[in-house]
């Protein structure tokens, strides 16, 4: 057995002796049923959420919003992304701005968009847009500026048209770095997505929980966090493979 | 572009800006008269979007008010408890993790499955365990802290020369000492990094456990001004919060880089000569 198999093994032998032994705690009364939610009622409260279709619909609100987040931002990220590096003064003048602005607690400002907007599913779209707008401006501006020079002599010594340049030649090439940017706001926005479902009480996954811990639901509220940690590791993990796939094209 | 080309020409007789600072400038210039000229236009409910005198004002009213420093106070409280627990608890593990590989590596899957999980969702697990009170705000800070530091850990203790620990084990150092002397030091530059991340996410953690449930601090301050529709103030406070935040990033990069460039030779050094 190899080590890759045998950290398989014990991932998977620990996880069976912590479920047993939160099982075997809450039955025998060393831990209160209302701080730990034996694993057997976590199960049937997870089976409930799915055949009762509430987590599908919770599913689809956030995955949708998320979406919805994603393509606004994308398609207002690249063309400023694009115009960030062909206006070389405005792409340095707003750099800086752009990276602090990345890097502060953005998630904070949602009450200004509360404000704004209402308590709706708009403050959520704008939060998730912004998230995931910032990174993707930032590195299609980088992926345009660091395309190889060697490409641009080739397209020019095809006497490729300026357009023609873009389209046929520094797009592609940019694309593994535009991607990570798309990734990045991917993965942010879903996070404040879930978050701010979380915070406002609204529907989807993140509103799921909170609703369950108000209604002092444990092995829902259990149940409602295992989905949210499943749904992001699945999320990141399709989201790395593109990627991959991406730079391997 | 013509425009600026002339100006460059220019910019000998007036005041020398460089395109960028002006662009800036002028940019910065048009949000505030188009915030203004929002705020004055009517066509938002009052206060929607208050005039920046009145933000100002408010801004002012608050800096000025001892009790808005009890609130500030308690947010730094929280913020600093959590943080230096999690941290530690992260640096701890990292080491540990990095000693013991094939421990770290079937931790590894449990710290991987919930890194990505946005850390928030487990505040209900820790208001049941540690009360509504601060308790469960420090907890927050601490679980979002935790993450990126014993991460960043983990990644920098697989980097750490070998020779080093092969060297101090010849002297027989105790396994404390081979921590302090050995793994700290060449651990500098990505526990740093991971520290300034993980300060960022316990910051906004913090804020976010305060704005859910809480009687007291700065995410309290907002969202309270909120529901009492008191607009200038909430944006005061949002103010604040921001301007801290983004403070305590910009020190924590400084510190990073400054680290960066004395740590690196250091440890380029001792390699070269091991």
């Amino acid at each position: 057995m190899n080590t890759g198999m045998k950290v398989m093994v014990a991932v998977v032998a620990s996880l069976v002796v912590l479920v047993a032994a939160a099982e075997g705690a809450v039955q025998v009364g060393w831990v209160s049923p209302f701080i730990l939610a034996p694993p057997s009622q976590i199960w049937e409260a997870a089976v409930d959420l799915v055949v009762g279709e509430k987590l599908g619909q919770a599913f689809i609100d956030t995955i949708g919003v998320t979406l919805i987040a994603i393509a606004l931002a994308i398609g207002i990220g690249l063309p400023c992304g694009w115009a960030l590096w062909r206006f070389e003064r405005y792409g340095r003048a707003y750099e800086g701005w752009l990276g602090a602005l990345f890097a502060s607690p953005k998630l904070l400002l949602y009450p200004l968009f509360l404000v704004m907007l209402g308590r709706n599913l708009g403050t959520l779209v704008v939060m998730g847009f912004v998230t995931a707008t910032i990174p993707i401006m930032l590195k299609t501006r980088e992926g345009l500026m660091t395309v190889s020079p060697v490409l641009l002599n080739v397209g020019r010594s095809f006497n490729l048209s300026q357009r023609q340049l873009l389209w046929k030649v520094m797009f592609p090439s940019a694309v593994p770095v535009i991607f990570t940017g798309i990734r990045l706001g991917m993965i942010y926005t879903l996070i404040a997505i879930i978050a701010l479902e979380f915070l406002l009480d609204f529907e989807g996954l993140g509103g799921m929980v909170g609703e369950m811990y108000d209604r002092y639901n444990i092995p829902g509220m259990y149940a409602a966090i295992i989905f949210v940690v499943l749904l992001c590791l699945v999320y990141f993990q399709i989201v790395q493979k593109i990627q991959s796939w991406l730079r391997s094209v | 572009m013509a425009e600026i080309g002339l100006e460059k020409r220019s910019a000998g007789f007036g005041v020398r800006l460089s395109p960028e600072l002006r662009i800036q400038l002028f940019s910065l210039m048009g949000i505030w008269a188009l915030w203004e000229a929002m705020s004055q236009s009517g066509l938002f409910y009052r206060d929607i979007v208050p005039s920046s005198f009145k933000v100002f004002a408010a801004l002012g009213r608050h800096l000025v008010d001892p009790g808005f420093y009890v609130h500030l106070g308690t947010t730094a409280y929280e913020v600093a408890v959590g943080f230096t627990i999690g941290s530690l608890i992260g640096l701890g593990l990292g080491i540990l993790f990095g000693v013991r590989r094939f421990l770290g590596r079937v931790m590894d899957g449990y710290i991987l499955a919930l890194a990505p999980a946005p850390k928030v969702i487990f505040l209900p697990i820790l208001m049941i365990l540690f009360g509504v009170g601060p308790g469960s705000k420090i907890a927050m800070g601490a679980v979002s802290a935790f993450f990126p530091v014993v991460l960043s850990t983990v990644a920098g203790m697989l980097l750490v020369n070998q020779t080093l620990v092969k060297v101090a084990e010849s002297f027989n150092t105790s396994p404390l000492q081979m921590v302090t002397k050995v793994y700290l030091p060449s651990l500098v530059l990505p526990v740093i990094t991971g520290l300034r991340i993980g300060l960022g996410v316990a910051i906004i953690g913090t804020l976010i456990a305060e704005i859910k449930l809480s009687n007291a601090g700065l995410g309290f301050l907002a969202i309270q001004y909120y529901d009492l529709f008191q607009i200038p103030d909430m944006y005061a406070v949002i103010i604040v919060i921001f301007a801290i935040a983004m403070g305590v990033n910009m020190l924590m990069s400084r510190l990073n880089d400054r680290l960066g460039r004395r740590g690196m030779p250091a440890t380029a050094e001792v390699s070269g000569a091991a």
